[in-house]
Parts: C-alpha cells; sequence; structure tokens
C-alpha cells in the first residue's frame, strides 16, 4: 500500500495515530501552560507590565494583561489542558498506541476510527486556535461556559461559538476513541488474556471509555442547546431581563455539564492510576498488591462517577434531599479510593525498589493525589463547601488531581514508554532533574493555592487587589506564581530530553524495564503488524519474583516455562 | 549559605534520591543536624503564612460552622496525609533495591490483605466521611435550610447585575414592590444581632452573593429567587464580592455590607424610607424591579 507522507499521516497503524496524539497533546499542553504562566504573572504583579510578551500581545496597554485577555486566558487554560493536552495525551495516546501492542492485537478495532478521530480532534484544535484572532476575542466565559454568560447576552462575538463548535467536534473525537478503545479491550484480546489479566493501566483506560462513551454525548447535548441559543435566537438556558421568548432554565444547563463534567475528571485521572498501579509493581519487583481489588475498586469510582455530579451546585440552590444525596454519594467515593491506595501502598512493601524516572513519577503520584483527594473532603462536606465553593481551595485541589497528578501520571507514561514508541532511551539524568523541577514547585504552588482558598480568594479574579481582605496575600500569589514559574521552566528540561534522545539517543533494547507486558516482548519500536503471531497469554501482567523463575526475575504474559 | 527555599530542594534531593544516586552511610549526626535544617526550611517557607490569620475574622453568629467543619476536615486529613507519607518513606527507604536486593511474591490476594484493605478503607470512611456527612447534615437542618421567620426578621431582596449589587428594603408597610420600598446599590444596612433573611435573583447573567466574614456564599440566578440568611454579631463594614465570574468586570463587582448598631440602623432606616417616598416615581419601571418574597 501506500508509503508516502500523506499515506503516514492518515495511517490506520495504532502507534502512528498514538504517536500523533502524542505530540498534538504536548503542543496543547505547551500552549496552555504558557496561558497558566501569563495568569500567574497577573496575581503575582497585578496591573505591571507582562516582561517581553507583553509589549508585544497588549501595546494599547503598555504590555499590562487587560481584563478581557485575562478572562480568555482562565477560559482557555482550563479548556485546553483538560480537552486538548490531557484527553490526548493520556486518553488519544496512550489508549491507541498500547492498548493493542499489551492486549495482544495487530491494531485497533476498527482501525479507520483512530485517524478519524485525530483528525477530527485536530479540525477542533484548529477552530480553538482560530478563534483566538476573530474580533471579540475567545470565549471568556470559564471552562464551564455557564450560562447566560456563555450566550450571546454575555458573550457577543464569535469567538464563544467556536467554542462551543471546538467542544463538539472533540467530543465527537473523543467518543470515536471511546468506542475504539472499547471494542477494542472487549474482542481483540489475545486467547487467555482474561479480563483480570489486562494490565491495570489497560483497565483505567477501558474504564475512562466507559464514561467518555456515556458521558460525553450529554456534554454534546449541552452544547447543541448553547449553540441554539446562541446562532438561532433559542431561549434554552436564557431567564431573566435576557429573556426574549417563553425563557429557560440556565440551571439545565448546570445539570447537563455536570453529568458530564464530574466522570470528565476520573477520565483524566483513570489511566493515570491505571499506569501508577502498573508502574509501582514493576519498579518494586513484585505482582501488583490486590490485583483484583484495584481493579475492582477503579470500576466502583467509575460507577459512583455520574451519581456524584451535584457537589459542583451546592449553593446553587438545590433542595436539602438532593443536596445531601449527593454530598453522602460523593463521599461513598473515599472507599474504593482507599482500597486502590492502600494497595499501591501494599505494593511498594517488601518489594526491591528500583528509582527509575518512570518510578519516580509514578511516585510522585501518589504522593501528589494523596493531598489532592484528601482536600476534596473538604469540597464534599457541604457546611465547609459554601464557604470554599468557587475559590481557590477549589483550583488548588483539582490541580493536585486532575493537574499535577493527572500529568505526572502521563509523564511516568511517556518516560516508561517512550523506549518502546521510538526505539530511544530517553536521558535518566535530565528525567531526575525534571521530576524534581517539576514535583517540588508544583506541590508548592497548588497547595499555596489552598492557603488563598481557606482564606477567602475567589478563583477567576482578574486583581485580588481590589479586595481589602485579599491584600495580604500578596506575598503568597507572588511565591505561587514563582514556583508555578519554575515548574514550567522544567519543561524545558523535557522537551530538550525528548529532542535529543530521538536525535541522538540511545537505541532501546526490546524490553528495558524487565517486565513481562506483551509490549516488551517485541522489539522497540514494533514492527508493523506489532506480533508476529498472536500471543497466547498464560499469565497475569505483574509476574515479577515469581518463585519459579530462575534465571531472570519476571515472566513475560505468553512465556511457556518447563 | 544558600536561601530556604533552596536549601529545601537541596534537603529534599539529599533525602529521597530526587537527583542523584542515595547517599547511604550518612553518619546519624548529620542526618539529625540535616533533618533539623530541613525543618527549618519548611519553617522560614511558611513563615509569611503564620504571621497572620489566613481566613477574616467570623462575624456571624453561623460562620462558626464551616469553619468548626473545615477544621474537623482538615486535622482528620491531615493525621491521614501524615500516616500515608509515613508509610511512604518507611516503605520506600526499608525497601529499596539496596537493602531489599530480592522482592517477595507477594500478590495481597489473599482474603488476610483483602479484609485489612477494607477494614482500613472502612475506618477512613466511619470516621472522617460519615462524620462530615453528620456535621453538615445538623448544619443543613439548623442552619443552611431552617430560613429564620418571625417580626424580628431583616427582609433583604437583592439583586445583582453586571456588575453591582441592587438591594431592595420592604419599606414602612413590610411588603416588597409596592412603591415605598428603600432600594440602595453596592450597600447592604442590616442591625447587629438580628437574623437577616435574603431573597437573591440575578438579572443578567449568574452571579454568587459572598461575605468572607460570615462565611456566606449563594448563587444568584436569572429567573427564580434563592435564599441565604445570617446573623451578623459585630458592627463593623464587611466587603461583598461576587464569587461567581460574570464577565471581564467580575473581579469590580464589590459591595459593602454594613451591621449598624440596632438604633442607629432604625433611624437610617426611617430617613432612607422618608427617602425613598420622596423620591418614587411610578414612572420609573427600571427601579421597581422587587418581587413577591420568598418567606
Amino acid at each position: 500500500m501506500d508509503v508516502g507522507a500523506l499515506g503516514r499521516l492518515f495511517s490506520r497503524d495504532h502507534k502512528v495515530v498514538g504517536k500523533q496524539f502524542l505530540w498534538y497533546g504536548l503542543f496543547f499542553l505547551a500552549w496552555g501552560g504558557m496561558m497558566a504562566m501569563l495568569i500567574r504573572w497577573q496575581l503575582a504583579r497585578p496591573g505591571t507590565p507582562v516582561p517581553v510578551l507583553g509589549e508585544l500581545l497588549w501595546p494599547s496597554t503598555c504590555g499590562v494583561l487587560p481584563p478581557h485577555s485575562y478572562a480568555v486566558f482562565f477560559t482557555m487554560h482550563g479548556t485546553i489542558m483538560i480537552f486538548f493536552a490531557v484527553s490526548p495525551l493520556l486518553i488519544g495516546a496512550l489508549g491507541t498506541y498500547v492498548v493493542p501492542l499489551a492486549i495482544g492485537a495487530r491494531n485497533m478495532a476498527f482501525p479507520s476510527l483512530s485517524p478519524l478521530s485525530f483528525w477530527t480532534n485536530v479540525a477542533a484544535g484548529i477552530v480553538l486556535v482560530v478563534s483566538f484572532f476573530v474580533p471579540l476575542g475567545s470565549a471568556s466565559g470559564g471552562w464551564t461556559a455557564y450560562p447566560p454568560l456563555s450566550t450571546a447576552v454575555g458573550q457577543p462575538g464569535p469567538g464563544q461559538t467556536m467554542w462551543v463548535v471546538a467542544i463538539l467536534l472533540t467530543g465527537l473525537s473523543t467518543l470515536m476513541g471511546a468506542v475504539n478503545v472499547l471494542t477494542t479491550i472487549v474482542r481483540l484480546r489475545a486467547p487467555g488474556m482474561g479480563f483480570f489479566r489486562l494490565p491495570l493501566t489497560v483497565w483505567g483506560l477501558g474504564l475512562a471509555a466507559v464514561l467518555n462513551a456515556l458521558f460525553v454525548p450529554v456534554l454534546a447535548a449541552g452544547m447543541i442547546l448553547l449553540l441554539l441559543d446562541r446562532v438561532l435566537g433559542t431561549n434554552f438556558f436564557l431567564a431573566g431581563a435576557a429573556v426574549t421568548k417563553g425563557g429557560g432554565d440556565p440551571l439545565l444547563y448546570q445539570h447537563l455539564f455536570w453529568i458530564f463534567g464530574h466522570p470528565e475528571v476520573y477520565v483524566l485521572i483513570l489511566p493515570a492510576w491505571g499506569v501508577v498501579s502498573d508502574l509501582l509493581a514493576f519498579f518494586s519487583r513484585k505482582p501488583a498488591f490486590g490485583y483484583r481489588a484495584t481493579a475492582l475498586a477503579m470500576s466502583a469510582v467509575t460507577a459512583l462517577s455520574a451519581a456524584v455530579y451535584g457537589h459542583h451546585m451546592f449553593v446553587v440552590g438545590l433542595s436539602p434531599l438532593l443536596s445531601q444525596a449527593f454530598m453522602t454519594l460523593t463521599m461513598l467515593i473515599s472507599i474504593p479510593s482507599a482500597v486502590f491506595f492502600l494497595n499501591w501502598l501494599g505494593t511498594l512493601w517488601k518489594g526491591s525498589i528500583r528509582f527509575d524516572v518512570p518510578m519516580l513519577f509514578a511516585l510522585g503520584v501518589v504522593f501528589v493525589f494523596a493531598l489532592g483527594g484528601l482536600t476534596g473532603l473538604h469540597l464534599g462536606a457541604i457546611s465547609s463547601d459554601v464557604y470554599l465553593h468557587d475559590s481557590f481551595f477549589v483550583v488548588g485541589h483539582f490541580h493536585l488531581t486532575m493537574a499535577a497528578s493527572v500529568l505526572l501520571g502521563a509523564f511516568a507514561a511517556v518516560y516508561f514508554w517512550f523506549p518502546k514508541m521510538f526505539g530511544k532511551e530517553l536521558d535518566p539524568v535530565l528525567g531526575r532533574w525534571h521530576f524534581a523541577l517539576t514535583i517540588v514547585p508544583l506541590v508548592l504552588a497548588f497547595t499555596g493555592m489552598l492557603v488563598l482558598g481557606y482564606g477567602g480568594m475567589q478563583r477567576r479574579l482578574y486583581n485580588p487587589d481590589a479586595y481589602e481582605f485579599l491584600r495580604r496575600f500578596a506575598s503568597t500569589n507572588a511565591w505561587i506564581s514563582a514556583a508555578a514559574w519554575v515548574a514550567g521552566a522544567a519543561q524545558i528540561l523535557f522537551a530538550a530530553n525528548v529532542l535529543t534522545s530521538l536525535v541522538a539517543g540511545r537505541k532501546a533494547t526490546a524490553n528495558p524495564w524487565r517486565v513481562g507486558t506483551l509490549e516488551w516482548t517485541v522489539a522497540s519500536p514494533p514492527p508493523k503488524e506489532n506480533f508476529e503471531s498472536v500471543p497466547a497469554v498464560v499469565r497475569g501482567p505483574h509476574e515479577l519474583s515469581p518463585p519459579d523463575a530462575t534465571r531472570k526475575d519476571w515472566l513475560a504474559q505468553d512465556e511457556v516455562t518447563p | 549559605m544558600h536561601h530556604a527555599p533552596v536549601r529545601l530542594l537541596l534537603e529534599l534531593s539529599g533525602r529521597f534520591s530526587i537527583v542523584g544516586p542515595l547517599r547511604h552511610a550518612r553518619p546519624p549526626e548529620n542526618r539529625i543536624l540535616s533533618a533539623a535544617r530541613f525543618a527549618a526550611g519548611a519553617l522560614v517557607l511558611s513563615a509569611p503564612l503564620l504571621a497572620q490569620p489566613v481566613i477574616t475574622p467570623d462575624a456571624s453568629r453561623e460562620g462558626h460552622r464551616a469553619d468548626a467543619v473545615f477544621w474537623y476536615t482538615t486535622v482528620a486529613a491531615g493525621v491521614a496525609f501524615a500516616l500515608v507519607v509515613a508509610a511512604l518513606t518507611v516503605l520506600l527507604a526499608r525497601y529499596r533495591r539496596s537493602r531489599s536486593p530480592k522482592a517477595a511474591y507477594e500478590t495481597g490476594a489473599g482474603r488476610g490483605a483483602r479484609t485489612l484493605t477494607l477494614a482500613l478503607a472502612g475506618l477512613v470512611f466511619v470516621v472522617i466521611d460519615l462524620n462530615l456527612v453528620r456535621m453538615s447534615k445538623r448544619d443543613m437542618d439548623q442552619y443552611l435550610f431552617a430560613f429564620p421567620s418571625g417580626p424580628d426578621v431583616v427582609r433583604v431582596e437583592v439583586m445583582p447585575q453586571q456588575w453591582a449589587w441592587n438591594v431592595r428594603y420592604p419599606g414602612p408597610n413590610g411588603v416588597f414592590g409596592d412603591g415605598d420600598d428603600v432600594v440602595a446599590l453596592n450597600e447592604v444596612r442590616v442591625p447587629v444581632s438580628r437574623p437577616v433573611m435574603l431573597n437573591l435573583k440575578s438579572k443578567d447573567v449568574v452571579h454568587s452573593f459572598y461575605v468572607p466574614n460570615f462565611r456566606l456564599k449563594h448563587d444568584a440566578n436569572p429567573g427564580f429567587v434563592t435564599r441565604a440568611w445570617f446573623t451578623p454579631t459585630r458592627t463593623g463594614r464587611y466587603e461583598i464580592a461576587c464569587s461567581q465570574v460574570c464577565g471581564w468586570a467580575h473581579y469590580l463587582m464589590k459591595g459593602t455590607l454594613i451591621v449598624l448598631p440596632e438604633d442607629e440602623w432604625r433611624a437610617w432606616t426611617s430617613d432612607a424610607e422618608a427617602d425613598a417616598a420622596r423620591r418614587f416615581d411610578p414612572a420609573d419601571r427600571e427601579a421597581q424591579w422587587g418581587w413577591t418574597w420568598v418567606p
């Protein structure tokens, strides 16, 4: 068949599409990260010109970030990080690249759907990028886009409409990816690969796909109604003075959004949990402690995810009965979370722990997720949530969970599978520095935000100096920003590592980590068809240090022992 | 000598081998010294925070409820986090490759491990989560949804718009929207020690009425009325902020809640009522935005 550049661009090979998603996600990670850096400048030094970039971007304000641009930035930072950086990296890259290899398949179940999903996402990305350059700028109503602010009443101009279109397109892409991953896992497992022999990464990705398949359509419904309100002048989400005919209910949107929105946070974290569960086992040279319980606990979180969404709406005026039900269901999530978390610690127990770079990032997730998960309790309890709602405490909490944990998990995955994907090794010394200079400032910045939130600082605030009670946080905001900039700059180490390794890195062996999952039984990078013959699986994914292995301390999933 | 943050980084790197090979044979006195320096570094880092109270002083009869639940959660979660970090540190130190060259084949699939895990998870659930549910339920019953009624209650209608707070009192006859109402902009005046009940409804987009000193926050939506209440315990001026993003000038949407002694408030009210009667203009429909009170 064709092997030209065009053929490669639209390749149906999951390995090619997975790498495309990787570069795509990293591009938007850089873009979304840059916006975070600028947001932090405004919060650290309100009303002062942004160095270097300021004069270029806002000559009319002598380089000061204007309030409207600030609103665009916090809106787009959230949108890009969630839909265009983390989703492509974990669901797109990891889901498409690793799943078929790890389950012993030659490709995805629907090979054509992979490029279709990727290029639909690119279309969404293009719409989003172009929206920055239209009159009145891009969307600025927050990534949650609550109406009526997100209707033409609050956001005239094409930017917000393009945002809605971009979300619809990326939703379509996500849906295609989810169907593909799910079908692949259900139908294409190699003989002997039972569900309880799948690597936990595959469990995490599969569960995330279930949530995407179920709840992205709910988001799409909300987006389509919002689009009709904006373009055709319907009043689904309008009420109050803006109503022209009949009038609708802005709260309906909030329900639709959070029915999707809460599962979405698990969509992002489940693959990271899976990766961490696997990596802790691999680098402790032990089976994952309580493997089945971990898989079932992750499934339980998945099942609960949409049933707790109301905790995002404790101050909108829900009935007491609904509030209490959502609070109690939210608290139930503690049980499965505690189960897999304890299993992570159990995996380390009696292990022989190697501190390779992927393991450092995995351990980072354990630490950061403990902090992030526990601060969720404050927000699940109505009494304290009323005070903390929409404050920096919320920002700190979800950045510890959704940003820090998920990103560290994504980095763990990249460091772990990079040799397989590209046949080259990443430099471990640069990797260690990247880890240290990422996790320390991230933890400082996000726990600092918890302190700000406890102090009462609202999120999405252009200038904290506007309020008397926030002035004492000037120094806190300054050191949070300093930490964020260090973490941002540290990503240059990662970029340098990836680029130099691709060009001049040491050639990776087939199985540099000496583990037994199927992707490591083939060459690095794997041949076109992945496996010469479809492997017959005879054991679980983490058979490390088994009593019957003598020559080496691991057994491949398809290895036949005498 | 390095600055504290740098030292903290260096110490971290030395202790957990983040940036280099583990330094094993550190003499014990060195280890104690470095631990002390580590603690000192952490203290110096957090000193600006400890120097002054982080949260605004509570000026309401109900605010302590949120504070109590916050601190219960913080202490309980703090203990859990400390245990996790301690376990993690011990496990990583004890079972690192150099001290534990061969891993034990422990799958944790047995009944014992399963029971222990579930028991610990259950313990966390009972000690932290169920208590939070219980305390929140108590606060919902006694405060959040227990709206006050009776002649003692001060009633105020608040209608936010981009980017201001419209305020309305029922006037001498106690009925809203019938021509004798007192209206104000960005200022809510209330007497001390009496329950104040708010009816909130937005004119345009979603806003949120937020008074940090009263631990009070409630959304104001267009289309329907929501309710909130509080009892101020200290006279003074308190900042009202909008806590739901409502457009580019969200950050400027600021009001003042002025808590007056009872007699001063009465004096202000009668002045304002006389003023309102004098200025009432039936043709000015824009000013007549009040709604039927929702008790």
